[in-house]
């Protein structure tokens, strides 16, 4: 970011800047121009969230700053917390397949530490050397794979985070199967920062599969549904199931990662991506038995690391377009959710919305994503979001903006129709953060 | 209770819907855990959502403690009426609303017992994962209130990670929907931190579960070995080979006599410790993998190792383990039985200790338990009419879930806090963890008048009205704590 350099003095800093709490520069979230703090030690980080808490002012803390465009804009003014010196490993028994460590590490630092020992988290990342574990569980962060392997509820098994006093305080453990106490893991994963700072964090892990493929599909839109119910009906056992639309196929073929059309220059269709991950014998079952199943599709299979690429790339989708320019703008994405059996029309639907979306989806989960230019005017992204909220809301669904610069993210409801729980989830949010001390106005209306 | 309130009540739910009878009410004063009893003032059998709502509010309108009750198999006491007042039986609510295979949830009632759902969707190739021991009796209610595990848990997760929503009736009487079958609905996941709050934060009616696929085939081995060091070594050894077994259970030499002798499954009487090891999936993996467990168990200094070749051994195997609890009957008049966890690796150094202290105490203890997940059951065998031994099991339980904290484990891994372990909190958290509980639970129950006196130590604001010490663990005159099935 080129933000964070400038103006390294600023006398609105009550935290003294110190040997273990620099001030490193100044950072923009949203509309708010907030002093950047780094704390090296998480006593130093209590004393932020304890001068927060006398002062009535907030705390904002980044980590990567990958998803910091996610969110409803920061309404109170305070000061940004840079997690990324805490990053420690603070124990990992590989032999009982769980780690424990500071939510400051990136995705990438920990899965390199977790391969050297057969192990990963399978949680898919959109920028996996720069995002954070304290950013991934913030935003609930989850890719293709989460149809095999769930999402990051499924393997936080313990938390350290501090409160709203600055006191630390856990829930969970270091042991895989634990009920002791109210499962605050679950709560603090995505409520994006609201309830606490999370400062440590333990996984149970995963081992790294044998083998892995995946086998891309050929449809369009009028015979999507079709596409979606076979690979629905297959006796294969999927831990993904993508569509792209031709313009995401576009974008994401034209890296030069595979063609799977080598006759055609200009794609044309949709790509449905089946991925599979397991031993080997199962893996190659599985791909025979697809293309066989979906012989009509024209099956084309990716392995030997183009599977993982693809995999990658298509959770990264929104994050590059040519031409435009990064550091100003901001790109769009709208994430869509409805019944699995629906989505096909959500994503047909999302696909006529102007000339540049990028439509992905996870048919078998129900989640849509649409992808726009940080150039997109305001108008028709408001028109796009109200549209597609609308549709999604008919399947079940809903709609969250999760990306936009701020003033594509004014101009929307970014966190979809409030639902049935809104007030108990107000509640909940009163009591944890009375003080509106955590990240306050980013998440729903009312925390 | 004062007439009009129980007037109030049975305009909800009729006369033939409530039990106000002493004799009849005896039933209700205890669950699985039965060191600690204490009548209800009324039980009442609601239909439908609807009629929990409204007893809901007549207790929270009159200051009556109320509490949610399934099956009662909860080990923990999570069914003990602190204070009376009302017990709301679930055990009417037992519909199955809705299965929908092609987006893989169901809409299940609260008091459906946990293996009618597997049985009703089974033969068109689903299940719901979480198969407690008990799933035979306990409903899926009460699995949502503790977040039930079971031997499969290894593999597919306990039942929080099968819940997608809750419709709950929140202490006031409000009827709110937790979630909801599709995914990633924005804000806060009430709905994961629900489950598992052992009715503390409401009642939960309808839940729409997660089914899960049928695997196309398992493969299911019986390890024999010569000391249970050796079967905890084969453990260790087939989790850092990458391998993810369905299920990893080890049954020690005493509780195989009680087995065998209830099943006549054919286990061998002189081994030291069977390990139950299972992988399942894609049918083309299996004898790969089952290869490679027979392989590291070998090493592992296996003395045999057997395979359930047909479905109806394979079954057989299970019934053994899942009603193991049932045979320990065969061993002595009492027994109670502990849900620690350690972390894998520390095993056998565990059951090492428990061997130490059944030595030290002169209480026979057998162990049958989920290995993988390194939860253990040790099951302390005793006479509950001898006041002396009554007192060296407490001490005894007290002793080994010490033990497992000092591990770095928990004294709990599915079957709850409930009044039972209440006094473990404590050393499990700091003043600062459990302020954090009591201010989440005052989100859900500000009067404290749902489920009182559990889960945590401090108590809810009308707690006033209980009578019961939850001091379970060094009570040493209460009768014996005996597992139900």
């Amino acid at each position: 970011m080129t933000d964070t350099n400038s103006n390294i003095s600023n006398s609105n800093v009550r935290g003294e800047t110190s040997m273990d709490c620099p001030l490193i520069g100044r950072i923009v979230l949203g509309e708010l121009d907030l002093p950047l703090m780094r704390p090296t030690t998480p006593a130093a980080l209590a004393n932020l969230v304890r001068d927060a808490a006398q002062t009535q002012t907030a705390v904002y803390p980044v980590g990567g700053r990958t998803r910091t465009r996610l969110g409803r804009l920061p309404e109170k003014p305070g000061t940004a917390i840079d997690m990324t010196a805490l990053d420690a490993v603070i124990d990992y028994p590989s032999a009982d397949m769980t780690i424990t460590v500071q939510t400051g590490i990136t995705i990438a630092k920990l899965a390199k530490i977790l391969a050297e020992k057969g192990q990963r988290l399978p949680i898919d990342s959109i920028d996996p050397e720069k995002e954070t574990i304290g950013g991934l569980i913030a935003t609930n962060a989850s890719g293709p794979r989460r149809l095999g392997h769930g999402t990051l509820r499924d393997y936080v098994i313990g938390i350290k985070y501090l409160n709203d006093q600055g006191e630390e305080a856990k829930a969970g453990g270091r042991v895989v199967k634990n009920v002791a106490g109210y499962d605050l893991c679950k709560l603090q994963t995505g409520a994006l920062g609201t309830l606490g700072i999370l400062t440590e964090v333990t996984f149970k892990l995963r081992p790294v599969p044998e083998a892995r493929a995946i086998v891309l599909l050929h449809c369009f839109a009028a015979n999507l549904q079709a596409a979606a119910h076979a690979v629905h009906g297959s006796s294969t056992r999927p831990v993904s199931v993508d569509v792209l639309n031709p313009r995401a196929s576009l974008a994401l073929f034209q890296n030069g990662l595979v063609n799977p059309d080598p006759g055609h220059t200009e794609l044309n269709g949709w790509y449905i991506a089946v991925g599979f991950e397991e031993n080997g014998p199962a893996t190659r079952w599985q791909v025979e038995t697809l293309t066989q199943e979906m012989s009509l599709w024209k099956p084309t299979t990716l392995q030997d690391g183009k599977e993982e690429a693809f995999w990658q790339a298509l959770t990264s989708l929104g994050q590059h377009w040519p031409g435009s320019n990064l550091s100003t703008d901001v790109p769009i994405t709208l994430k869509a959710t409805a019944r699995a059996s629906d989505v096909h029309y959500v994503l047909t639907k999302a696909n006529e919305l102007g000339a540049e979306g990028r439509v992905t989806g996870h048919l078998e989960n129900g989640i849509a994503r649409v992808h726009f230019p940080g150039d997109t005017p305001v108008e028709k992204i408001q028109e796009y979001t109200a549209k597609l909220r609308g549709l999604a809301l008919e399947r079940g669904g809903n709609l969250v903006v999760e990306s936009g610069s701020p003033s594509h993210l004014k101009a929307v409801v970014v966190w979809g129709e409030p639902r049935a729980d809104h007030e108990v989830a107000r509640r909940v949010h009163r009591e944890m953060d009375p003080l509106k001390i955590f990240n306050p106005g980013r998440f729903l209306p009312g925390t | 209770m004062d007439a009009k309130i129980l007037d109030q009540l049975r305009a909800v739910v009729g006369p033939a819907g409530m039990i106000t009878n002493d004799s009849e009410l005896l039933v209700y004063e205890c669950d699985g855990f039965t060191i600690e009893r204490n009548k209800p003032e009324v039980v009442v059998f609601p239909n439908d959502t609807a009629q929990v709502s409204r007893i809901v509010k007549i207790c929270h309108q009159a200051k009556v403690p109320f509490l949610p009750r399934g099956a009662g198999t909860s080990l923990a006491g999570g069914c003990l009426p602190i204070g009376g007042g009302v017990v709301i039986s679930l055990a009417r609510m037992k519909r199955i609303w809705e299965v929908d295979s092609r987006n893989r949830f169901a809409v299940v009632d609260p008091g459906l017992v946990n293996v009618w759902l597997t049985n009703q969707i089974k033969s068109s190739g689903w299940h719901f994962a979480p198969d407690p021991s008990s799933q035979g009796a306990c409903t899926i209610g009460g699995n949502v209130a503790t977040n039930s595990g079971g031997p499969h848990t290894l593999k597919y997760g306990v039942t929080v990670n099968h819940i997608l929503g809750v419709e709950m009736v929140l202490p006031d009487g409000e009827i709110v929907m937790l979630g909801g079958p599709v995914e990633d609905s924005p804000g806060y996941d009430l709905t994961g931190v629900t489950v598992g709050s052992e009715g503390t934060f409401g009642v939960a009616c309808r839940s729409w579960v997660r089914i899960t696929r049928n695997p196309h085939g398992y493969r299911t081995l019986l390890g024999v070995f010569e000391t249970v060091d050796d079967a905890t070594e084969a453990i260790s050894g087939i989790i850092a080979a990458g391998i993810v077994p369905a299920a990893l259970e080890l049954l020690d030499s005493l509780i195989l006599r009680a087995v065998e002798e209830a099943f006549g499954f054919g286990f061998p009487l002189d081994a030291g410790a069977v390990l139950i090891m299972e992988v399942d999936g894609i049918e083309a993996g299996l004898d790969e993998e089952a290869s490679r467990i027979e392989e590291i168990a070998k090493k592992a200094r296996a003395r045999e190792i057997r395979r359930a070749d047909t479905e109806a051994q394979r079954l057989l195997l299970w019934k053994c383990r899942k009603q193991a609890f049932g045979a320990v009957g065969r061993l002595a008049p009492s027994y109670c039985t502990q849900d620690g966890v350690v972390p894998r690796t520390r095993l056998p150094e565990m059951l090492r200790t428990i061997r130490s202290i059944s030595e030290k105490y002169q209480i026979k203890i057998a162990n049958v338990f989920h290995a993988g997940d390194g939860n253990l059951h040790p099951i302390l065998l005793f006479d509950e009419r001898d006041s002396e031994q009554v007192k060296k099991v407490l001490d005894a339980s007290t002793e080994i879930l010490d033990a497992c904290l000092s591990m770095g484990g928990s004294v709990t891994g599915e079957h709850g806090i409930g009044v039972e372990k209440i006094s473990f909190m404590p050393k499990l958290f700091s003043p600062a963890d459990l302020g954090m509980f009591a201010r989440l639970r005052k989100a859900f129950n500000p009067d404290g008048l749902c489920s009182p006196g559990k889960m945590l130590p401090t108590a809810g604001a009308c707690n006033e009205a209980g009578h019961v010490h939850t001091d379970g663990a060094h009570a040493p005159n209460k009768p014996g704590r005996r597992a139900a099935l």
